[in-house]
Order: structure tokens, then C-alpha cells, then sequence
């Protein structure tokens, strides 16, 4: 060494000491403004009675329903038939009835038939969460009861809407 | 080169007039205060995450996608990077909890290395909340680990119970990303 200069390294390792340790916090914010969404597969139901229908057994078919729910929550649903229009006496919702036959991905029918009650009469079924599938889908028939009916007008017309509701039953 | 024999006899002399002797000192000293370094809220990198739910991801295959994470770290050590929730909160929601929520890494570059772990779970350890490891980045800029969040809002009677009293319903939560030195 000697002649010559020499130097000294010191390097220091301050505060953590080996142990180095850093963190930070990214927030993270979900949004659920609508947990039930309901669309109607089949959108209109027209039918023109025969002879055949007011000879056959009452109520008869006159065409199917089907709707399909995506839902974060449990729910029910339920159909109700609401007179737009007809010139036909004694007609009304209560001369239509319907049913459940068929139910996926956590749905459930019901064996209720009213289309002109509240709840439960009216309700068409139940589910579950369906995250991850395309949604329940429930379908059904609607049959018509003329019976009572006293067309005076030609042509005697009905018209109606069937709202189909789903309500969340969480609790 | 004439300046810079000058400056070495200048050095030399006043060593020689300090230690009376024939050897010279100079002490270097570097000060380290800290070896590792995260930024995951830069400008250019995702941060926060404000996703909402629609009926597409309802209907979506879970988990779904609802955002981007991203952190750059510089380091003098090799280091490891987890990512966790540390704070969570969804009183409208019943059956949510962090254990819906998952993570992966997809790209890292400067030496830094994905791992293929997903866990965000609250209480839950490395190796499962690792997202990657990594070594010295002097003279880069940085390690950039990049992936997604995911959450998956479950299905039937143990799925997502979202309370329709409460719309719009609100999930918040926060998710720390830690770098740890691994130096043996």
C-alpha cells in the first residue's frame, strides 16, 4: 500500500436494513344500479276464435309465453293481464288463465294460474342469482274461457297486455 | 491532459502534508434510504377501478373483467409483489366477500416475472397473493407488472344477493400492493 492512495467504500443501508418493505392502496369501487332484468321472448299473441274453439272444452289454448331473467338477486315473477280494449260484455281478465311448464338455471314455476289476482295467484314462478348463464328462462301457456262471453259487435275484439314482473323477495 | 496531471500532484501533496506519510484516504460514503420503490397510481398506469355492472355481465361467463391493475417498481434488491384486499365493504350484498374478487398478471418487463397466482382474498398469505417477483432495475425504468381484476358475483342460492331497496347497490373496497425485499 505504500505510494499508493487508497479508498474506502462505505455503502450504508439505512432504515430497512435488508428488510426493504413498500405498499400501496388502489381503490376499487363496483356499481350495481339494476340486479333484475326481464325481457319478453314472445312478444304478441294473436288469435281468431272458430267454431272449433267455442265447440271444444273451455278454457282453450291460444298461444305461449316465454320470458327470460338475468338476476344478482332471488325474485319472483308474476303475469297479469291488464284490458286495453274490447266490445265484447262480460269479457275480461279473469277469462284467461295460465301456466308454467318449463324453467332453467335456478328458476322455479309455480302451479298458480291467475292472470287477474295479485300475488301469490298470479305468480308465474321464483329463481336465483343467474350470473355466469343466460338467464332463467321460464315459458307457459294462456288459455281463454269464452264462456261467459256476449259478443254483440262484429267484429267482437279483445285487447290486452300481459305485464310480466319480476320483484327482488330478498328478506 | 495537462489539467488532469495537475489536479492528481495537488491531491497527492496535500496528503502528504496531512498523514506526514505515503498513503492517502478518501472515504465514500452512499446512503441507501430506501431500496425498493411502488408506484401502482402513476398516470400512465390504471389505479382506482370504477366499474359498473350491467345486465351483459350478468349474463357474461364469471369471473368477469372489471379493470386493469398496474405497478412499476424500482429496486436495488430482488423483491416480490403481492397484492391483497386490506379493506372491504358490501352491506347491500349479501354473499359478496373478497373471495369473489381474483387477480392475474399478465406482462412484466425489466426483470420483473409474472407469477400465476389470483388470490385478492383479505387475510390470505403469499405465496397466493403474489403477483410476481423481480430483481435490480438500476438503469431501467422500472419494473411494469400488468394484469386484470376479475370478480365473480356466483350463481343460484349461494350467489350474489344484490338488495333492490338499496339501488344504486355500491361494493368498495380497497387492494394493497406490497413490494417485499427477498434477499435471503
Amino acid at each position: 500500500m505504500k505510494g499508493c492512495a487508497a479508498i474506502v467504500l462505505i455503502v450504508a443501508l439505512l432504515a430497512w436494513g435488508g428488510s426493504a418493505q413498500t405498499s400501496q392502496n388502489v381503490r376499487v369501487t363496483l356499481v350495481i344500479p339494476q340486479p333484475l332484468f326481464i325481457a319478453a321472448v314472445i312478444p304478441s299473441i294473436t288469435v281468431e276464435i272458430t267454431p272449433v274453439e267455442i265447440e271444444g272444452p273451455q278454457p282453450f289454448k291460444i298461444g305461449d309465453w316465454h320470458v327470460n331473467i338475468d338476476a344478482l338477486t332471488p325474485y319472483r315473477l308474476n303475469s297479469t293481464l291488464v284490458t286495453i280494449d274490447t266490445n265484447i260484455f262480460d269479457a275480461g281478465p279473469e277469462d284467461f288463465l295460465t301456466d308454467c311448464d318449463f324453467s332453467d338455471d335456478f328458476g322455479v314455476c309455480t302451479d298458480k294460474t291467475s292472470l287477474s289476482e295479485p300475488d301469490p295467484q298470479n305468480r308465474r314462478g321464483f329463481g336465483e342469482n343467474t350470473a355466469g348463464l343466460d338467464g332463467a328462462d321460464f315459458m307457459g301457456e294462456i288459455f281463454l274461457d269464452i264462456s261467459s262471453w256476449d259478443v254483440s259487435t262484429l267484429p267482437g275484439f279483445y285487447i290486452g297486455v300481459i305485464l310480466f314482473t319480476t320483484t327482488d323477495t330478498t328478506p | 491532459m495537462t489539467r488532469k496531471y495537475l489536479v492528481a500532484l495537488l491531491v497527492g501533496a496535500l496528503g502528504l502534508s496531512l498523514s506526514s506519510g505515503l498513503v492517502a484516504q478518501q472515504n465514500v460514503t452512499i446512503e441507501i434510504g430506501q431500496s425498493l420503490y411502488l408506484d401502482c397510481v402513476p398516470p400512465d398506469q390504471p389505479g382506482d377501478i370504477y366499474y359498473v355492472i350491467s345486465q351483459s355481465d350478468i349474463e357474461a361467463p364469471q369471473p368477469i373483467d372489471i379493470g386493469d391493475w398496474g405497478c412499476n417498481v424500482d429496486a436495488v434488491t430482488q423483491y416480490r409483489l403481492n397484492s391483497q384486499f386490506t379493506s372491504f365493504s358490501a352491506p347491500y350484498v349479501v354473499n359478496a366477500d373478497t373471495s369473489d374478487f381474483t387477480a392475474d398478471c399478465d406482462t412484466a418487463d425489466d426483470y420483473g416475472t409474472c407469477a400465476p397466482n389470483s388470490s385478492l382474498t383479505l387475510g390470505d398469505t403469499d405465496p397466493n397473493t403474489r403477483r410476481g417477483t423481480g430483481y435490480n432495475t438500476a438503469g431501467t425504468d422500472g419494473a411494469d407488472f400488468f394484469g386484470n381484476v376479475y370478480v365473480n358475483m356466483g350463481v343460484g342460492p349461494t350467489g350474489w344477493d344484490v338488495q333492490s331497496s338499496q339501488l344504486p347497490v355500491y361494493v368498495t373496497g380497497i387492494i394493497t400492493y406490497t413490494v417485499t425485499d427477498t434477499t435471503p
